[in-house]
């Protein structure tokens, strides 16, 4: 009886609409352009060239793209969130391609689909690298040295972008590169210092 | 004024702490914390300072109850015009709380950041807590009311606007390298439950900083704000007893925080029943 209760409550709170939900997200989308200091326009086409980057090696869902900055104590992180819908081609052992700078994505020779799991460490430190250099150049005052990309058990399939200004936490995330390396995955994360663009920002208005 | 060095936790010198209080959007409760937290303090025992910073739009003097007491001021004593121990008012209701007034016919840039840093040594040794009242925005009397703080108090409200400002106030603050808390003013949490108003948790959340205290919308407050004497003094006020625990916190006690999301069915009924 008294479960029956507590739902009678719950489900009359949950069968309103929510007006703090529309709060929330609008919070959201204000304080990423206050965080990263980039307007609207630049952050589209900050978004736009980072699906361009990913889209060499990756096909995948623009709706679901998302670009958001958190904070957690003194770090503040760029989270980059992109659903893939198949994973793009091989080239040469699933690594950079010394032409594939250059490649525009319909060039892309698609070989075969092969999994993540196969990618070692520094295969996969390369194309984090590569994906990384040019996501970074959009950072203001980025730290690209420490990149690290590390797979993660899910059955989603998603690309996540972290930036993080964090030294320490881009040496865990690499800890966990090597004991994760060869689980089934289809999720990238990766992880770069980058120094808080928005407190430059605030001090320079 | 001869006092000893104050003794207290949480600073590593022997000189008090100062504590800016801060939120960038004005009207979310600055001067009432300061007020209020200052007297909670002082009845503590710690001898406290609340300064306000507000040149131009003195305000901390009328919550306070001490406006009909004003001689010499913040920027009196930043020029020199008058001792130190001079432009100090003493509350009547505690005798360890202390007023260094703004200015009411100043402008905000009449004094830096380096003379208020000169204004604050003068003080440093003889009081346990320095609290700053800061203006709203982020102009030069935001700067001058952190130059010197210690730690920082962001003020905010559960709604968009205030919670906007003060992520760009924390962001400044970081700049500083003044680690700032939150202290949830006005949460109402009725409009929690229906959904309506965000949480302390949603506040967290987009914030990433940590709670220091949480205020109940209260009308006490009010009625606080038109006698000049803050809620800490009224013994049936909500409000008055959540400032006492930010004030514990401040000085070290660990107090959990009241979230008020109790979903437990007999805070469910109680709830129904208004109790």
């Amino acid at each position: 009886v008294l479960s029956l209760f507590s739902k009678l409550f719950s489900n009359k709170d949950s069968q309103r609409a929510e007006s703090k939900n529309s709060a929330k997200s609008r919070l959201q989308f204000v304080l990423i352009q206050d965080r990263a200091g980039l307007n609207n326009e630049e952050i589209a086409l900050f978004k736009k060239e980072m699906i361009e980057v990913i889209e060499r090696y990756f096909v995948i869902d623009h709706d679901g793209f998302d670009i958001s900055y958190e904070r957690e104590g003194e770090t503040t992180t760029l989270l980059i969130n992109s659903p893939i819908v198949t994973k793009k081609a091989e080239r040469n052992k699933y690594g950079v391609n010394q032409n594939t700078q250059k490649e525009n994505k319909k060039d892309i020779n698609i070989q075969g689909d092969i999994p993540l799991k196969t990618l070692t460490l520094s295969e996969a430190q390369k194309l984090s690298n590569q994906v990384s250099k040019e996501a970074l150049s959009h950072a203001k005052e980025s730290d690209a040295k420490d990149n690290s990309i590390t797979q993660n058990q899910t059955s989603e399939t998603k690309l996540t972008l972290e930036v993080t200004n964090d030294a320490q936490g881009v040496e865990a995330i690499k800890d966990e590169v090597q004991t994760e390396a060869v689980a089934a995955s289809d999720t990238i994360i990766q992880n770069s210092p980058v120094k808080l663009p928005r407190n430059k920002h605030a001090e320079n208005r | 004024m001869g006092l000893q060095n104050p003794q207290q936790n949480g600073s590593k010198s022997d000189h008090g702490e100062v504590i800016v209080v801060t939120s960038g959007k004005g009207g979310v409760g600055k001067t009432t914390t300061t007020a209020t937290l200052g007297s909670a303090l002082a009845l503590r025992g710690k001898r406290t300072l609340v300064i306000d910073a507000d040149i131009g739009l003195r305000n901390l003097d009328v919550i306070l109850g001490l406006e009909n007491r004003i001689v010499f001021n913040l920027v009196d004593v930043a020029k020199g015009i008058c001792k130190h121990t001079q432009a100090l008012i003493k509350s009547k209701k505690n005798n360890n709380l202390f007023l260094l007034p703004a200015s009411q016919t100043d402008d905000k840039d009449v004094i830096n950041e380096d003379d208020f840093q000169k204004v604050l040594n003068h003080y440093r040794r003889e009081f346990h807590y320095i609290i700053v009242d800061s203006p709203a925005g982020i102009e030069q009397g935001f700067k001058n009311a952190c130059a010197g703080a210690d730690r920082a108090i962001v003020v905010t409200t559960p709604e968009v606007s205030a919670i906007r400002d003060a992520d760009r106030v924390i962001g400044l603050l970081n700049a500083r390298g003044i680690e700032g808390l939150i202290i949830v003013n006005r949460i109402d949490y009725d409009l929690v439950r229906k959904g309506d108003m965000l949480s302390i948790d949603d506040v967290r959340d987009i914030l990433g900083v940590d709670i220091l205290g949480i205020i109940e919308k209260d009308d006490s407050i009010i009625i606080a704000a038109n006698t000049g004497e803050p809620v800490v003094y009224n013994p049936k006020s909500k409000a008055g007893r959540a400032f006492e625990r930010i004030a514990a916190r401040i000085c070290g006690e660990q107090i959990p925080l009241r979230t008020g999301h109790g979903n437990s069915f007999w805070e469910k009924i109680t709830r129904r029943l208004g109790v």
